[in-house]
């Protein structure tokens, strides 16, 4: 299918959708649901856009679910999974890292700091490279993921840095809602394997827990080709058995009496087949690889008092990554040529927020925030060195207040304001957001959303021994968008959205040539960006239990000064998402199809006549998953990704020679489940 | 026991105020009214200060029966009389004013629901709540009993308990 027909199609079906909603009854009316259905019904409450539930009608923020079920049924394993499944939003992947775009901003490298990631609404983004971990790498398994939030647009207003594009909020699932007990084995193609056992329970007395351990391991494809080592010296291009990937995910949450302790610790090690930042390709005896670990302990507390609900909340979490890169290796074997990296990110927050309605029409919500940033360690060495060439031991402090209001001016006008204030060691932050919500009927809303963020210099950046002195004078980075959403409801059955925005992106850390620096580069802001898009969402109830979503994004996101569109930004994005009942009684097929329009790499100098020089071809990928109860207590689940063996390529950033890496052709997966659930 | 529970759990297709009158019609399933409750020809469904719920249940209840008589539904102001009511939903009212509201039922048959945190903690009956983003909800039996209200166990055992 060419670009314009499919977007043609989208279009097509997006309009057909809003302007000709069913009115035929195709699913059964809410009432004629049984309590026990209707209380697994997800009613669209939104946590993160205001930190408080909220309808997402009503939120200030263009708001996208996923929830444990479509994580179930659609057999999603990592959190890039389940973000590639929402609407805009694209995931590149080096084979080491997953990288998120959104509204066409998807610089390849870039790890994710433009983006902030939550877990029960606590942040997780590094204090290193203020990275969200959005692989294997973020620590806990999607099957304890009771839903995600996807909050588009600026939130620095509530939460500070990173909040730039959106805010990912990933709630974890509680003892009720995993009642009972499980373990799940897994096979897959590329020597795929994992297990994981859950359990949890909500016991009389109010006390809920939930415990879960995952180990998952790949051995990756055995060669991977890459035409631009494709010489007699680096093996013809051809990297043998350097793709494998292991983590090791752990998972507790306990509640009771309103404190809710959630602790987590993943590890994950990745072979890094690409030779990335310069090191011998194909290299066996000391491969390049990374591992990443993180572990977190989060204790959050709230308690209403009237109409006052106060939180209050103590996290630590720690951040730790190494890797090995062999640069070179000496003709007798010697790897004094071998770097090792290490970094140790650690940090304590505390904060405090007090929610409180005023004269009934006011919702008012502030709060303060205290983070100790007790390590922002960094350090690189040559193996058989005593010396490291790299020794950075940082440590930092943030603090933070910020208010918000909420007023319902009338029945069907809420106006939404609200300010945050950021203090750094280095300079402070003021960042507003204000909303108009228009809601002519409770199925109905229109909204105007205006906010503002800023994204702080990251340690990794601050590197004066890399990257020269010069990067004292980095400040934070600065958005403003505008954006208007429409979103409506008919008959319970469908949903529709169309929101459209605009942004300017000023002062981005840019990479820049620098003879100073010691390895020729240095960082200045200096990159602008202008974007606008516009993007559709539909997502119907059909009969029985089927379901249906489609969403559709078109965007043209450039530089201001070249007014080039960026690396990496496609101008299409389009989703489906089907699932349907059957083959046999409770059972069910997923099927997904994604596409993205070609995007440009990252500009490449010196490289001859690789194939995609300027551009990754546009791409459409299909997968589709099976779940398949047997009898009571067993359930088997199978999934191929990748249906139809599509090539496709994702845009890599400069540290590669490669312009773009080839992604995964076909592959499966089947496992099996014995559950031991608990009445009620 | 053994159970493996049917997952139903949809997203987002569904407003908050339909889901609400979904429950306040299920609700009223589960109850058994005395006989002495308000006779009429209609089933009473009042809602104080939720005008979306109200249009919500409106559209759920059409051509649907409770007790052999059709079910209306009417919103009802504050210093509005209640007892006629067989139920009464009520929204967006602080916490502190429940205690009027119920007061003033005396005791009358009539099921109280709401969305107001603490709630039955301020004399109402049924309370609804949001966890993981689906709708729960609380009963305070005794108040229920003490109205002569009669409440199913398929009821209770689905109720979080207080």
């Amino acid at each position: 299918m060419t670009r314009m027909t499919l977007a043609r199609a989208a279009c097509a079906l997006a309009f057909a959708a809003l302007l000709a909603p069913p009115r035929v009854a195709m699913a059964q009316s809410l009432t004629d649901l049984s309590l026990e259905d209707l209380m697994q019904i997800d009613a669209g409450q939104v946590f993160g856009a205001s930190e408080r539930l909220q309808p997402a009608i009503e939120a200030p923020a263009s708001v996208s679910f996923i929830t444990a079920q479509e994580i179930h049924r659609y057999g999603y394993r990592t959190l890039a999974d389940v973000l590639r499944a929402v609407r805009g939003v694209y995931v590149t992947n080096d084979r080491n890292f997953s990288f998120v775009g959104i509204r066409g901003f998807g610089k390849p490298g870039d790890y994710n700091s433009r983006i902030l990631l939550l877990v029960n609404g606590h942040r997780v983004n590094d204090n290193i490279f203020g990275q969200a971990e959005i692989g294997a790498e973020f620590g806990l398994d999607p099957a304890m993921f009771e839903r995600v939030e996807i909050i588009r647009g600026p939130a620095s207003s509530l939460y500070g840095d990173s909040a730039f594009f959106a805010v990912v909020n990933v709630i974890t699932r509680s003892g009720a809602s995993l009642a009972g007990s499980s373990l799940t084995v897994e096979n897959g193609t590329l020597g795929t394997r994992l297990v994981r056992s859950s359990t949890g329970q909500r016991f009389s007395n109010g006390l809920d827990m939930a415990l879960s351990a995952t180990y998952e391991h790949s051995d990756g494809e055995s060669a991977l080709f890459f035409p631009v080592f494709n010489t007699p010296l680096t093996n013809h291009g051809i990297a043998e058995d350097l793709d494998a990937e292991g983590a090791k995910q752990l998972y507790g949450r306990f509640n009771a009496r309103g404190l809710t302790v959630t602790t987590m610790f993943g590890t994950r090690k990745r072979l890094v087949p690409t030779a990335s930042t310069g090191t011998r390709f194909n290299e066996q005896l000391w491969p390049e690889q990374t591992t990443d670990r993180h572990g977190l302990v989060d204790a959050d507390y709230g308690r209403s008092f009237g109409d006052t609900r106060l939180t209050m909340r103590a996290s630590y979490d720690r951040f730790s990554y190494s890797g090995v890169y062999p640069l070179a290796i000496e003709a007798n074997g010697s790897p004094s040529g071998v770097a090792e990296t290490a970094g140790l990110g650690s940090r304590w927050s505390v904060s405090t927020g007090v929610t409180r309605a005023l004269f009934t029409r006011h919702t008012l919500r502030a709060g303060a925030e205290f983070i100790d940033n007790l390590h922002q360690n960094q350090r690189a060495s040559f193996l058989l060195d005593a010396e490291p060439f790299l020794d950075v031991r940082n440590s930092s402090t943030q603090q933070a207040l910020y208010v918000q209001n909420e007023t319902r001016v009338t029945r069907w006008l809420i106006a939404n304001a609200g300010l945050r204030y950021d203090r750094y060691e280095q300079f402070d932050r003021v960042t507003p957001r204000a909303a108009v919500i228009v809601l002519p009927s409770s199925s109905q809303s229109f909204k105007y959303l205006y906010g503002g963020a800023f994204r702080a210099p990251n340690e990794y950046e601050l590197n004066d021994v890399y990257f020269s002195e010069r990067v004292h004078s980095l400040r934070p980075e600065a958005i403003d968008t505008h954006e208007f959403v429409w979103e409506r409801y008919f008959n319970d059955r469908l949903r529709t959205a169309v929101s459209t925005y605009w942004y300017k992106a000023d002062r981005l850390i840019t990479p820049t040539p620098d003879p100073d620096a010691f390895i020729g580069i240095s960082f200045l802001n200096q990159g602008e960006v202008r974007a606008k898009g516009i993007e559709l969402e539909g997502q119907m109830r059909l009969r029985g239990e089927s379901r249906a979503l489609f969403s559709y994004a078109v965007q043209r996101t450039a530089d201001r000064e070249t007014e080039d569109e960026l690396p990496n930004s496609p101008r299409h994005v389009a989703k489906v998402r089907v699932s349907l009942p059957g083959p046999t009684n409770r059972s069910f097929v997923s099927v997904e199809g994604q596409y993205l329009s070609s995007r440009a790499t990252l500009p490449r100098p010196n490289l001859g006549a690789y194939v995609f020089a300027t551009h990754v071809p546009q791409e459409a990928t299909v997968n589709v998953t099976l779940v398949q109860p047997l009898g009571q207590t067993w359930e088997l689940n199978g999934g191929i990704r990748n249906l139809f063996n599509a090539r496709h390529f994702d845009p890599v950033s400069d540290q590669h020679l490669q312009a773009a890496i080839e992604q995964n052709g076909r592959t499966a997966r089947i496992g099996l489940t014995w559950k031991f659930q608990q009445a009620r | 026991m053994v159970l493996l529970s049917r997952t139903v759990a949809m997203a987002q297709d569904v407003t908050e105020p339909a889901l609400k009158a979904a429950f306040i019609y299920n609700f009223a399933r589960f109850t058994t009214w005395p006989a002495e409750a308000p006779a009429g020809d209609h089933f009473v469904i009042c809602v104080l200060n939720d005008p979306a719920v109200a249009e919500a249940l409106q559209r759920a209840v059409v051509g649907k029966s409770l007790t052999d008589r059709p079910i209306v539904v009417t919103p009802v102001t504050p210093s509005a009389p209640k007892r006629s009511c067989r139920v009464l939903y009520m929204a967006g009212l602080p916490v502190s004013q429940v205690p009027d509201v119920v007061s003033e039922l005396r005791e009358a048959p009539v099921l109280t629901i709401s969305d107001i945190g603490g709630f039955t903690s301020a004399g109402g009956m049924t309370q609804f709540f949001f966890e993981h983003g689906q709708l729960r909800f609380r009963i305070h039996l005794e108040s229920a009993k003490r109205a002569g209200l009669q409440i199913s166990s398929r009821l209770l055992i689905m109720a979080r308990p207080q």
